[in-house]
Parts: C-alpha cells; structure tokens; sequence
C-alpha cells in the first residue's frame, strides 16, 4: 500500500497471525539495505515478517524514499530529517492499520543509523536492532585479523609483497592520523563541525555513540546491536563492539549485543539467513514491551 | 503507481500497474514486465522501475509484479518453480490488459524473465507485439552451472581468507549441491524445468516481433546455428552493450540501469506496426 504525507511511500503489512482481533505486541519496521529494495538483501526481509506474523507481530517492509518503489523526496529535508520522516510514516501506517503502538526497526547496515536516529526522535520506538553498519576496531580485532590472514597468506614471497604494502599502506594512514590530530582546529573546522553536527555524514565517536545507546536503553528502548563475521575485516569477537563502544563493563537488560561469526554481512545462503533471522526474532521477543504496556 | 493483488488460483501476488501518463498521448498498447529469477531479480529492481515509469511517461500501461515464491508475493523461495512463474505471469498478462482495455501488448524480460516472457506469448489467447529478450537463458544446464559457480564466488569473496582455511564454516554454510543460488532455493522441480529450456525454445516465435539483446550478438547466433535454430525475418540479435554480472550480490549497493535497453524497446514499440 502507498502512504506518507503525498502517498510517496510503498510498502507492504504483514498482518499478524490469527486475525486483527487483538492489538500485537509491537510492530515492526524492515526497509533498504544500501539500494536493495524492501524485500531485503536474498528476500530476507519477507522471510523474517512471516516469522513474526506468525508469532503475532505485526510487520511493515517498505522503501525509503527515493529508493525500491516509493518515489522520489521534494528535496526540503536533508537525509537524515527525510529518512527519520519516512519512518514516523511508516510507524503512523502500521499504528493505523494493526493498532501497534510501540514499533520496532530494524536497521540492516545503511538501516541502521536511520533507526537510531528514529529512536531519539520518536518515543513511539520501543527497540532497534542495528545490524553490521558499526565497525571500530580494537587492538584485539586488528591481530586477530593478521592472525587469519597470515595462517592463509605465510610469509612466501607474495605474501612478502601483499605484507609490505599493507605495512605501507599503514604508515601512510598513520601519519596522516598523526597531522589530523596535531593541526590546530580553525575556524574553518569548527564550521564543519557545526554541519556535521545535523549531517548523516557527521563522524561516529564510538564512545559517544556507546553512550547515547546506553541512555536510549536507560529510557527503555530496547538497543540490540549485532555483527556478521564475514572475512573478520570488520568485527571478528563478541565483545569487541561492547568495548570499542566503552560498554564492556555496562551491563543492562534492553541492551543487547551479539556476534554472528559464521553468517557473512549479506546473509547469501540460507543457512545465514536463519541464523540471522533467527537472531533477529529473539533479540525482538526479548525486547518487546511488557504486556501491560501494550494492552493497557 | 497502483499496488495491485493478483490472484492465480491460490497463488496472491503483488505487482505495481502504471497507468499511461496524463499528458502524453494514451498508445493502447500495454506492456509486462517479467522479472529475472532469485538475485538476479534482487539486482534488476531498479532497471525495471525505471523501465516501467519511462514506458508509463511515453504513454504506455504497464505492469510489473513478483512471482509467487520470489519477492512481495507469497509463497516461500522453496515454492518459486518456472511453470509456475509462467502461470503467474498469464495471470498478470490477464490483469494488465482488464485494466488497461488496451488492444496491443507486449513484453520484456531480462535473463530467466525472457523464458517465462516468450512463453506466455505462446500461451496467450492473444498475440504479443514486441517480445524484448535481455541476455535470455538459452541453456538451462549452463544457466545453473553459472549460477552454481558464482554461488561458490560469493562465499569466496564474501568470507575472504576464512573460506578456504575453516573446514568448519564450509560444512556450516555451503549448501547441498543444486539446492540453492546465491542464497535463493531451487527445488528439484525447478531444477528439471530449468534443465529443460534450450535454443530451440526460441521458435516458433510468438510475438510480431522479436528483438534479442545479447552481450555478444555473433557468440548467440553462432550458438543458435549449432543447436539448428534458423531465426525467421521478424527476429533480430542484437549487442545488449553491456557488461552487467546479474547473478552477483558483490555490487548489491548499485542500481544497474542501462538506458539504452529502455530506449530500445520504447522504439520498437513505437514502430508503425506496433503503434
């Protein structure tokens, strides 16, 4: 169905198992990953809405603006106001057509900041599940990445090769880091700060972020963070996103972290997709409001 | 843009219908859209988007819609099978025209959607204009063994230097042989439907016309002489021009839509004959 201000928006509802009699628990919000469109990287999406249909959740799978089949923005928003935008609609949608009145998103990598976002925005959001958009590396994960590439790589003359462009690599991004830091911050830098301050593209401070989402948590909205293993490029321990967010001491029950080490970041085989869907599903259920809250 | 519900018997599926633009002249001429198979439809989303909105600007109804087992529509991927995408898709040719009233039709598939395409013109009650073939699969075996290979790519690339050294995330995550591609479900019957499509599905040739894109025009001729395929005058191969990997999820971030496609079929639906 189209909605939104202008019925910019399509998407389609998945109405809970066993009729609309009753109101379900929480709905739930699945979009874009990067330019797929709704139905989510290998059809994930619909797999895991008729999951939680039949376990009495209600589901809405849509596109962004701009993206899948829904058209285009007017251009007034930025980004980040049009997507968060976006996302009350589809709340507004799916309150109007289910009776949910607490909602979930789940935010799949470039779904996963718009989901926060949301969050802060909207008190309707009762969780968000960010899905392998955040990665900060430790000193742990950069030698046990070595560790994986030198046990395939060796120390043979290729590998001599592929090792001494990294290292170069290295020391080239090194001091680089070193004159970023050392250069005195103008007035130039604290314009953009400014701008970055309301921009997608704003850095991420890892330790800020941890903060943000353990407030968002304090407030009661439930936070599950999780990762997919990959080629451990990115994240490749448990705990290393709880500690790189300065999190690995707090401990708190709407803030959920996971590591998937054997699922790849697009879920390709099936095997992939039920272990994430099922990760998904079971993170929510732990993070749905209390009854009395939904039913009161 | 209208979200519609096409039923097929017990088979719903959703589609998007567009009407002809208010401010160019009505063609009554409608066009389907039959989308490709598992991540090759994934990729050609946005191609047939753009498709159906330049076709619907140009003044022309159109429908796209998902087959049962495969996108919006219901039915799980193990339910996806090629006859029964023929089906579906008869069902959305009857659809289209109900709403659009329109005297013409024609089509456009790209991959698997040019077999399902063709053979819903042979089964039409009414004949199709323009058939427009994308880089059809003219052989099923090869088509699944290119699927089956670049299945064993995606993991490659996907888990890096971990694929070839844990024998435990090989056991895990690679599928049994022929059941999956690139993450979507093959069923045994898909499997053997798929097996059946040859060159020599090419004829007869239901359409008024029939314009084949390929990435290399002279390799399928040379390919459709060797199987005893002789294409009549109204066909013609032609260079798709491109260099597209559909059955990839390495670039899933690009939206692919090579214009010229949709240039070219929009001229040859607005030829004398077909007008």
């Amino acid at each position: 169905m189209t909605f939104g201000p202008h019925g910019n928006l399509l998407g389609t509802v998945s109405f809970p198992a066993g009729g609309s009699a009753s109101v379900p628990p929480f709905g739930v919000l699945l979009f874009n990953a990067g330019v797929i469109h709704r139905v989510g990287a290998h059809r994930v999406n619909v797999k895991l809405a008729r999951v939680l249909a039949a376990d009495g959740i209600a589901a809405l799978r849509f596109d962004l603006h701009g993206m899948g089949d829904s058209v285009r923005a007017d251009g007034h928003l930025s980004y980040k106001e049009q997507v968060v935008a976006d996302l009350r609609a589809a709340m507004d949608l799916l309150q109007n057509t289910t009776g949910a009145r607490h909602f979930a998103l789940v935010g799949f990598c470039s779904g996963a900041m718009p989901s926060y976002w949301t969050a802060l925005a909207d008190a309707r959001v009762s969780a968000i599940v960010l899905y392998d958009a955040l990665y900060f590396a430790t000193a742990r994960s950069v030698l046990r990445y070595l560790g994986v590439r030198l046990m395939r790589h060796g120390f043979g003359p290729k590998a001599w090769a592929v090792w001494s462009r990294a290292a170069l690599r290295g020391v080239v991004g090194a001091a680089a880091k070193i004159r970023q830091v050392l250069t005195p911050r103008g007035p130039s830098h604290a314009a953009d700060a400014r701008s970055a301050d309301s921009d997608a593209d704003a850095r991420i401070e890892p330790q800020a972020l941890g903060q943000s989402l353990l407030a968002l948590a304090q407030r009661g909205t439930g936070v599950m963070v999780f990762s997919a293993g990959t080629d451990f490029s990115a994240v490749n321990y448990a705990e290393q996103l709880r500690e790189s967010l300065g999190l690995a001491q707090t401990k708190h029950a709407r803030l959920l972290f996971a590591h998937l080490p054997d699922i790849d970041h697009a879920v390709t085989t099936r095997a992939a997709q039920r272990q994430w869907i099922d990760t998904v599903h079971r993170g929510l259920r732990q993070l749905a409001p209390a009854a009395q809250e939904y039913t009161s | 843009m209208i979200p519609v519900r096409i039923l097929n018997g017990q088979r719903e599926l959703v589609g998007i219908y567009l009407e002809p633009a208010a401010d160019v002249p009505p063609q009554h001429h409608a066009v389907l859209l039959c989308n490709p198979f598992g991540q090759e439809a994934i990729r050609a989303h946005r191609l047939y988007r753009v498709t159906a909105d330049r076709l619907a600007a140009a003044g022309y109804p159109v429908l796209r819609f998902d087959y049962y087992g495969s996108g919006d529509s219901a039915g799980d991927d193990e339910d996806w099978d090629l006859l029964g995408s023929i089906n579906d898709a008869q069902a959305a040719l009857t659809e289209l025209l109900r709403r659009s009233h329109a005297p013409r039709w024609s089509a456009m598939g790209l991959r698997l959607g040019g077999t399902i395409a063709l053979e819903t013109a042979r089964r039409a009650a009414q004949p199709a204009h323009v058939l427009l073939l994308i880089e059809p699969v003219l052989d099923g075996r090869t088509y699944l063994d290119n699927l089956a290979a670049s299945s064993l790519v995606a993991l490659n690339r996907g888990y890096g230097v971990r694929w070839p050294l844990s024998a435990r995330l090989r056991h895990s995550m690679l599928p049994a042989p022929q059941t999956e591609a690139l993450g979507f479900a093959i069923s045994p019957a898909s499997r053997t439907q798929i097996e059946a499509v040859t060159p020599a599905h090419l004829l007869p040739i239901p359409a008024a016309q029939l314009s084949l894109l390929a990435p290399s025009a002279q390799a399928t001729m040379q390919t459709l002489a060797q199987a005893g395929v002789h294409l009549p005058a109204h066909a013609t191969v032609s260079n798709s021009e491109a260099n597209i990997d559909w059955a990839t999820d390495s670039a899933a971030a690009t939206a692919i839509v090579p214009m010229h496609w949709i240039r070219h079929l929009i001229g040859a639906l607005a030829l004398p004959e077909h007008a």
